[in-house]
């Protein structure tokens, strides 16, 4: 997809994007980029969270399954600012522990505790083929939060919808009703 | 819409509606039968025992023809003000019927000029069990009580 196409979807999508954009930028895992202040800010940080399937699963409203206890875990992972800021860093590309933990003014094995946390979380994966392990990020966990947190948020948004249609056809009944007593 | 540490959500929205009457299209399954659910969904069937312990369902039909139950439980009910209700721990489906497992929604309704501001917010699992770890020797919920009760039993 050009900047034009991305531009015209983004724009359909309306405030949505930047609802989502707004999580992951709290979240330190999208970034600024480009001039605009809104739209084009939520493209997301490389390998992360790919501009094309956001906004295809935005405007779908695409539905997933995804079992209960890897989302708690996710969340659970996601929860903490360090492990946050690892991803946000991991993000980049892969990297050796001593190199992640230099930023963070962490012992190494600290930072292998919360590295540890996210790999079983399935947040991130480390290889076992270099000698100097690197530790990679695993988008589908990631993924399947962001549709969760978006499926959920149109369950409401669309329950909002109708409660709010519903509320004024019954303050019209009851006015009609009102009416006719008298 | 926002969103802290990634594990609450917070949903609002301001009605044209007295406050009493946005209460009752909440807690009466009648009414609730009638606007709960996405665009397209309509209910089958709904019950629910508005009191502190009482459980609540909601049958939940998509477009496709499949049905999603809706289960929970009510944790807290102040009349006209507020009410917290958590999901069943035995839920597997994460949210399709709009309450994700072994979350704590908290539902308050604020009236200002005889508009109504409802806020719904979704508090996940691993803030709760922090939460509830924080306040131990404070107070415990019955959530937690009925957590223990049930680990005593199965590792006695």
């Amino acid at each position: 997809m050009g900047a034009r196409g991305m531009h015209s979807t983004l724009a359909e999508a309306g405030g949505r994007i930047h609802d989502v954009y707004v999580i992951y930028r709290r979240a330190g895992f999208a970034r600024r980029v480009g001039r605009s202040p809104t739209y084009e800010a939520a493209i997301l940080d490389n390998g992360m969270l790919a501009p094309l399937y956001l906004t295809i699963r935005l405007i779908k409203g695409n539905t997933i399954a995804m079992p209960a206890d890897r989302l708690s875990r996710t969340f659970a992972a996601l929860a903490d600012p360090t492990r946050r800021a690892i991803l946000a860093r991991l993000a980049l590309g892969e990297i050796s522990v001593t190199e992640l933990a230099a930023p963070f003014e962490m012992s190494a094995p600290a930072v292998t505790k919360h590295l540890k946390v996210l790999e079983s979380a399935g947040l991130i994966s480390r290889s076992r083929q270099a000698q100097w392990r690197p530790c990679h990020l695993e988008a589908t966990p990631l993924q399947e939060a962001a549709g969760f947190i978006e499926q959920y948020r149109q369950f409401w948004e669309q329950s909002f919808d109708r409660l709010d249609i519903y509320l004024q056809q019954l303050q019209a009944q009851e006015k009609k009703n009102g009416r006719k007593k008298k | 819409m926002s969103i802290a540490e990634n594990t609450e959500l917070s949903f609002s929205r301001t009605f044209s509606a007295p406050r009493e009457l946005v209460w009752q299209a909440w807690t009466d399954p009648q009414h609730i039968m009638q606007w709960r659910g996405p665009k397209g969904f309509s209910n089958s069937s709904c019950e629910s025992d508005l009191r502190v312990g009482g459980a609540f369902l909601l049958n939940m039909c998509a477009p496709d023809g499949n049905v999603y139950p809706c289960k929970g439980i009510f944790r807290e009910i102040v009349e006209l003000e507020r009410i917290v209700y958590d999901s069943s721990a035995d839920e597997s489906h994460p949210c399709g019927a709009g309450l994700p497992p072994r979350s704590v929604v908290t539902v308050t309704f604020a009236e200002h000029n005889g508009k109504t501001t409802l806020t719904l917010h979704t508090r996940f699992e691993s803030e709760a069990r922090r939460d509830a770890a924080n306040a131990a020797g404070y107070s415990t919920s019955w959530g937690e009580s009925l957590e223990k009760l049930k680990d005593f039993l199965t590792h006695p």
